[in-house]
């Protein structure tokens, strides 16, 4: 089974994956709420329905870009954005935002060469376990026939990750630019 | 704020191809406000290159691409902090605006900068997403005489004495899409009780303060050192 991270939004998707995996509609699993996700959402708690990566959100708005591209750095197959349906959203608009954002991150791996089918939003309500163990075969199926994902296994080295430089160089640094 | 947006990524991986290790760095003042090349922009751009690479099968030891933030890369002040990385880089790709990457290209002796972003104009946040451009930097504001509106940016042709017989219904008839800026400062005069202002022709402009002789250039006589 491909790697499959889905961003569930904990008022709806959530949910819907909760009872599914109550049900036993995919492989019966509970899921272990206790791990977060390491890195750039230490708030993010992590379960798992079947093979799928779930990842629980306060709103699909709160899902950026770059989570979604680590994701697929990291090592996923595909990434699904699952949020309430429009009009339902608990923020109002969180989740036409987070699809907009999902259309941006598309077109970016699409322009590298990437598939862009492997990442995908769906709407979803909390009592839709049905559809949501559909929505992971369907989206599972159609990953696999992409074969591996984009995983780089580039290990970021030394020279620092997003940290934010601030501060003063050495007086000597700012003179020597200077004087050039 | 100066506007920029970011290149097609395929100009950029022709850019920085042949090089194994490249540091992308942000800029955290006006490319960070427009959303072209902050700290959030540098960190998706560096996730995209190393996909791109890892899809080309260009994976090896030798192959880093990682990202670091200054607060303002068009100031020294703040390039000495990631001098380190950028000693142990092959290329420099820069998300700072034309100033940002220039002033990289000459702290850096001996290294190569490239440009992540096309620098586009000074401007603001219409709203969120949308930015427009509203000075040209032309170096002998006019804006006392036209009501806060400028006609060098904002109108097509740069009139200084408008509208021009294409103005129709509030657009320029260059695109239905454009506001006529001598519309906008007519009604702007007419709303602060100074109409009676725009009856005084505004004599040709001195474009030597503008393009002529290189590089314009500011001096504070009472700041320098
Ligand atoms: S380099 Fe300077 S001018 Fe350019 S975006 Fe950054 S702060 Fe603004
Ligand atoms: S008149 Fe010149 S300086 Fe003033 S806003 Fe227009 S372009 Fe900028």
């Amino acid at each position: 089974m491909p790697k499959i991270v889905a961003f569930a939004c904990e008022h709806s998707a959530y949910e819907a994956a909760a009872a599914a995996a109550a049900l036993g509609q995919k492989t019966g699993e509970t899921m272990p709420m206790e791990a977060t996700v390491p890195g750039e959402n230490p708030g993010f708690q992590v379960g798992r329905v079947g093979g799928v990566e779930i990842v629980k959100v306060p709103c699909t708005g709160r899902v950026e870009v770059i989570d979604i591209l680590k994701a697929l750095e990291g090592g996923a197959d595909g990434v699904i954005v699952l949020g309430c349906f429009e009009e339902a959203c608990h923020y109002l608009t969180g989740n036409v935002r987070a699809k907009k954002r999902v259309g941006y991150v598309r077109r970016l791996i699409r322009d590298i060469g990437i598939e862009e089918d492997r990442i995908q939003f769906f709407h979803l309500a909390p009592d839709m376990d049905a559809r949501f163990s559909r929505i992971i075969e369907e989206f599972s199926r159609q990953v696999e026939n992409m074969g591996p994902g984009p995983a780089t296994g580039i290990t970021v080295t030394g020279i620092g990750t997003g940290a934010r430089e601030q501060g003063l160089a050495t007086g000597e640094q700012a003179q020597a630019a200077r004087a050039r | 704020m100066i506007v920029a947006e970011q290149k097609p990524v395929a100009e950029i991986l022709r850019m920085i191809d042949g090089y194994r290790r490249i540091l992308v760095v942000g800029c955290g003042t006006c490319v960070t406000v427009c959303m072209a090349g902050g700290e959030k922009e540098a960190g998706i751009l560096a996730s995209l290159i190393r996909m791109a690479w890892a899809r080309e099968g260009r994976l090896s030891p030798l192959i880093d691409v990682s990202e670091a933030t200054v607060e303002r890369q068009c100031e020294w002040e703040f390039l000495g902090d990631i001098a380190e990385k950028v000693a142990a880089s092959d290329a420099v790709l820069s998300m700072g605006c034309g100033a940002g990457v220039q002033a990289m290209a000459r702290m850096f002796e001996g290294k190569v900068v490239l440009p992540a972003l096309n620098t586009k104009f000074i401007g603001m946040p219409e709203r969120q997403g949308l930015w427009t451009e509203l000075c040209a930097g032309c170096g002998d504001c006019v804006l006392d005489r036209t009501g806060g509106i400028c006609p060098i940016a904002r109108c097509s042709k740069s009139l200084l004495n408008g509208p021009c017989g294409g103005s129709q219904n509030g657009k320029c008839e260059v695109s239905k899409d454009i506001d006529c800026a001598w519309q906008l400062i007519f009604d702007r005069m007419k709303s602060l009780g100074r109409l009676e202002a725009l009856g005084t022709v505004l004599p040709p402009k001195d474009w030597f303060k503008n393009r002529d002789g290189g590089p314009r250039k500011v001096v504070r006589e009472d700041m320098l050192l």
